[in-house]
């Protein structure tokens, strides 16, 4: 289980608190809701139950009255009764007879005769006593009105009731006949004898006064008729326990009902529900986790859960075969893509192969032809500087200017070729505009004053602006655009005009030449054609220059266009977006102050001769020390001997090149600052990298111009001074 | 001046008051008003008559009711007694209470008249004196009439049907030897009790059907008397009722009708006057019209009801107006009254009879001094169909 699973409960958990809770609340409600109704309906019920009591007693003494006046009233009704009253002296016998036999319910009473003035005429009395206690004035049983009056009398600590019925004659009342009944023996005989009663007549108790003593009870006062009324006094403590013990045995009944409703509930709910889930969760977990599935799904007789488990057997073997389809086709796939991945490793090895062979054709190439090339130049210059003759000096610039000018052809087949392979690298360092714009100048000013135009520079040429950038792209694009502008300017002028606004700023040569026809503009930066077949004829160069500038525009993120018309002149534009920064040294280019005052010790790695005749010269001018190794091994056994100031390095030797002997030199902690510069004639951007990666400082192109051999000796040995 | 004028007042006053004497009617007032009634104006009628003899006098007629309860008729007996004035008394048509109050009466020398009241040990006392005088039927010898009216009539098989009190057994007893003596046997008899119920009236006429009596005599009052009539009639008896006159007061005429009368030929006792049918001589008249001018609302022509009442009350007066007379009016009492009465030397002129010397002095050698009617003023009565009472020829 999930550590989250830590902090909920399992269904079966859930659903038996759900239970135990419902189940609770049911109680209780059924609790509250019986003791409240209990106790609301027995109190009612007791009520009830003591009116009924009450009315029960009342009916119960009105019967037993009734009866005795109904009787009363029969006896009285007779004749001899009526004679006897009006004709005493006559008829008094058969009366007193009579009333000896007269019965009440089976019992013998007291019965009094009396006439019209209330005296008595005759007792017929069981107690001989009573006579005693009758009371003088018999007068209101006559009274009219008074039929069954009831009156009370006391003998011997012992209460009577006294019925008085009337003996009516031809509608006078002639007498009365009363009724004497004791109260205690009559009424406790007749009635209930678990009801304590209080008979009272016209507010007076007749019967014995109830001590309720510490009994709860309820009592209830009813009256009877106009005379009596009764209150009887029901107790209520048995009831109330029987409702407590009846209410203890509901609650204890629903519990036990309750509980085992549940339990069964739960057994029910259990099988149907929560096991088959619980199955399912356990079962989708193994699966899920990749456990071994011991858990069968149980049967339920819910029908969303059966399907449950049917559909999820079918999930899981559907999963099942999707899975291993899946592995299949993974596997398939990973053959063909490990196929693949060998094919297009093959193809990656070819294209590296071709890559590496296109460098290695251009390094070579590169190589081969500057390196003869660099060889010309150089003795030329070192010839230019010797005593000759003005003839000589003109035989020495023509060739010079050959050289150069085949120099330039190559450069530019060989850069575009760099370029189409990719490999033209484009530098980031400091330089400053106006030094460029200036060296361009100079570099065309005779061109120009020998054609008759006039080379304008705008004034902000000459302000100090620094980027970073690569000068000599730079240049090299200035020089072809300016070159351009003269050769196709027959009169006028070549402004270089220096458009500066922050970062970004437009070089625009503007000349006053033939121009270019509008719609033709674009064709001038395709490679390998010129505006007109003619212009190669009457013009020359190979028309790569355009483009070459174009692309290193677009290299260094640039962009170059032109505006023209045919005899309206043109404007080439090349708009640069370079970071600024602060002006560095810079080198004069004919100077020949020698930057640094002590003798540095340069070791010059070169295996050509030719070359590191050169160097050396080159070297020994700018008043170096230079020792000099033929191949990697060499100029190690060379740093060995002797601290060396700076070394340089050829990059394609024999024996062990500059590379590997560099990382070699490297691999040693004593020459970890030791300057290395590699002195290479293939300088793409693979081979530059690679020198930086073995350890080398810099690098120096070849061929080189003095200016940028003497400014890179500057920089790394400027430290010297 | 004034003194000796309120003293003459005074005097006067009391002079006045001492001529001044009640003469009582205890009688049954309430039920058998008619008749207590009837002997109210005779009383009155009489008095008026005689009003020269009585001009001294300031007599009071005054009534008291008895109800026919002989306990009552004792309380007013009493009060008569205790009432300085009183003069005499006359009873009702009710024998009982009279019987009851009989010693009470002699004991305290109460003057007392029967102008109805018929039964026979009224008028007898065992006292020294008797103060009780009767102008009426005396059931002494009622019993004895109606048996030879029966006999007269042709009747052999009588059937006995009396009032269960003391009349009602002094004439069984006077019926059972007239009976004896005339060699005539009962059939049977009954006696009832006042307000008998339908029961005991079928039972007693079934026994009257099952003895197959020819004739019925009666001695009851007038309600039991329509009862039974009634129920005679029920039955299918057409068997002729001779009956003493109590059935002359109150309502039995008008609770029967005249198939009763045709069917039962009710005859009762009468004496020998009536208004209707006797003799019409001047005092007859004058009598008459005297008490129409004093009852004119009571009194209508010549009907009287319940006239035995009147009649013989009317006598009586006579008879104490003579004694009043007599005496003289300074020394009248009861006693002295009583005396004169018994002791009467002018004959009467009264309206069944001539009356000379009817009463002596009770001493128990004469049962009948103190009756004034014998046999001979008796004659058998019936009802007309306007319930007027004629004597048979």
């Amino acid at each position: 289980m999930s550590k989250e699973s830590k902090y909920r409960l399992s269904i079966f958990q859930a659903t038996f608190l759900a239970f135990v809770v419902f189940g609770s609340l049911i109680l209780g409600a059924f609790v509250f809701t019986i003791n409240a109704k209990l106790d609301k309906s027995i109190e009612g019920k007791i009520n009830e139950y003591a009116e009924v009591q009450s009315k029960q007693m009342q009916i119960s003494i009105s019967n037993f009255l009734e009866t005795h006046k109904y009787i009363l009233k029969g006896y009285s009704n007779l004749p001899i009764l009526k004679q006897a009253v009006v004709q005493p002296e006559s008829h008094l016998e058969n009366a007193v007879d009579l009333m000896k036999s007269f019965t009440f319910i089976g019992k013998k009473h007291t019965l009094i005769l009396v006439d019209f003035e209330g005296s008595v005429i005759h007792i017929d009395d069981q107690n001989s006593n009573i006579s005693k206690s009758i009371p003088a004035d018999l007068t209101k049983f006559i009274q009219k009105g008074n039929t069954f009056l009831l009156d009370h009398l006391t003998h011997e600590s012992q209460t009577y009731m006294v019925i008085g019925s009337e003996i009516i004659l031809k509608g006078s009342i002639e007498g009365a006949m009363l009724l004497v009944l004791p109260l205690d023996a009559i009424l406790k005989q007749y009635l209930s004898a678990s009801i304590d009663f209080e008979l009272y007549m016209n507010d007076k108790l007749l019967t014995p006064k109830i001590n309720t003593a510490d009994k709860k009870y309820i009592s209830k006062d009813t009256p009877i008729n106009s005379e009596l009324s009764i209150t009887t006094f029901t107790y209520t403590s048995e009831i109330l326990e029987a409702n407590n013990d009846f209410a203890k045995s509901l609650i204890l009944n629903i519990i036990i009902i309750l509980v085992v409703f549940l339990i069964i509930l739960l057994f029910i709910v259990n099988k149907n529900f929560i096991l088959p889930v619980t199955n399912l969760s356990k079962m989708t977990h193994a699966i899920a986790h990749n456990t071994e599935n011991i858990h069968t799904p149980s049967h339920s007789f819910i029908r969303e859960l059966e399907s449950l488990k049917l559909d999820f057997k079918d999930m899981s073997i559907s999963l099942e075969q999707r899975s291993f389809a899946l592995n299949q086709a993974n596997e398939s796939l990973e053959s063909k893509v490990e196929e693949r991945t060998k094919e297009l490793k093959k193809k990656a090895k070819e294209l590296e192969e071709l890559s590496k062979y296109k460098s290695e054709f251009l390094a070579r190439m590169s190589h081969e032809i500057r390196t003869p090339m660099n060889a010309i130049i150089g003795y030329v210059e070192i010839l230019q500087e010797s005593n000759l003759s003005d003839e000589e000096h003109e035989h020495l610039q023509i060739i010079y200017n050959s050289s150069e000018a085949l120099l330039t052809v190559i450069n530019d087949i060989l850069d575009f070729s760099k370029i189409e392979a990719g490999m033209m690298n484009i530098e980031n360092v400091p330089f400053s505009i106006s030094s460029i714009i200036k060296d361009v100048r100079n570099m065309f000013t005779k061109t120009a004053d020998d054609k008759g135009l006039e080379l304008i520079l705008s004034d902000n040429c000459f302000d100090e602006n620094w980027f970073k950038g690569d000068p000599h792209r730079l240049r090299q694009i200035l020089i072809n655009l300016t070159g351009n502008a003269l050769k196709f300017t027959e009169s006028g002028f070549v402004k270089l005009e220096l458009d500066l606004e922050d970062s970004k700023f437009s070089i625009n040569v503007i000349d006053s030449g033939i121009g270019i026809q509008t719609d033709k503009i674009e064709q001038v930066f395709n490679s390998f054609s010129q505006a007109e077949g003619s212009i190669t004829r009457n013009y020359g160069g190979t028309g790569l220059g355009l483009p070459i500038s174009r692309n290193l525009a677009e290299l260094m993120g640039g962009i170059l266009t032109a505006k023209s018309n045919i005899g309206e002149g043109s404007t080439f534009s090349l708009s640069l977006n370079l970071e600024r920064t602060e002006a560095t040294i810079k080198v004069d280019k004919k100077s020949t102050i020698i930057p640094w005052t002590t003798t540095p010790e340069v070791l010059l790695v070169e295996d050509n001769l030719v070359n590191q005749k050169l160097a050396l010269k080159t070297l020994t001018r700018l008043n170096c020390k230079v020792t000099t190794a033929l191949n990697g091994e060499e100029a190690i056994d060379q740093i060995n001997k002797a601290p060396f100031d700076l070394v340089l390095m050829d990059c394609q030797m024999p024996v062990l090149d500059g590379l590997t002997a560099t990382r070699r030199i490297r691999k040693d902690p004593k020459w970890a600052k030791l300057t290395i510069i590699a002195f290479t004639a293939n300088a793409t951007t693979e081979e530059i990298a690679e020198c930086y990666e073995c350890g080398m400082n810099d690098y120096i192109s070849k061929p080189f111009k003095k200016e940028q051999f003497v400014e890179k000796l500057a920089k790394w040995l400027g430290h010297i001074s | 001046m004034k003194f000796l004028a309120i003293m003459l007042l005074v005097l006067t006053t009391e002079s006045l008051k001492a001529t001044e004497h009640n003469i009582y009617i205890d009688a049954d007032f309430s039920h058998y008003t008619t008749s207590s009634k009837s002997i109210f104006m005779g009383i009155k009628t009489a008095l008026e008559y005689k009003k020269e003899s009585l001009q001294s006098l300031n007599i009071n007629l005054i009534q008291l009711d008895h109800k026919a309860n002989s306990r009552r008729s004792l309380k007013n007996l009493k009060a008569i007694q205790k009432d300085p004035k009183s003069l005499v008394t006359f009873s009702g048509m009710h024998s009982p209470p009279v019987l009851a109050n009989k010693k009470f009466i002699n004991d305290n020398k109460l003057l007392f008249f029967s102008p109805w009241a018929a039964a026979a040990p009224i008028t007898r006392t065992t006292n020294d004196e008797n103060w009780i005088f009767r102008v009426s039927v005396d059931d002494s010898i009622a019993g004895d009439f109606l048996v030879s009216s029966l006999v007269e009539l042709g009747y052999k098989k009588p059937f006995l049907l009396l009032e269960q009190t003391g009349w009602g057994q002094s004439n069984f007893k006077t019926m059972s030897r007239a009976l004896e003596s005339k060699k005539i046997q009962a059939q049977g008899v009954e006696f009832f009790n006042w307000e008998p119920t339908e029961v005991s009236i079928n039972t007693k006429i079934r026994k009257i059907i099952e003895l197959k009596a020819d004739c019925i005599l009666f001695v009851g009052n007038a309600n039991e008397g329509q009862v039974f009539a009634n129920a005679l009639q029920k039955l299918n008896v057409k068997v002729p009722v001779l009956s003493h006159w109590g059935i002359n007061a109150g309502g039995f005429f008008k609770n029967i009708t005249p198939e009763i009368l045709n069917d039962q030929k009710w005859n009762f006792i009468q004496t020998k006057f009536s208004f209707i049918n006797s003799p019409q001589e001047k005092l007859h008249k004058e009598v008459l019209a005297l008490a129409q001018k004093l009852f004119p609302q009571e009194i209508k022509d010549k009907d009287i009801q319940s006239s035995t009442g009147f009649i013989h009350a009317f006598d009586a007066t006579l008879l104490i107006v003579q004694g009043i007379e007599q005496v003289g009016t300074k020394e009248l009492n009861a006693t002295t009254l009583k005396q004169s009465l018994e002791n009467l030397q002018k004959s009467v002129n009264g309206l069944v009879k001539t009356y000379k010397k009817p009463f002596s002095r009770h001493t128990g050698k004469d049962e009948f001094a103190h009756e004034a009617l014998g046999i001979d003023d008796l004659r058998l009565g019936y009802f007309n169909t306007e319930g007027q009472v004629l004597l048979n020829e």
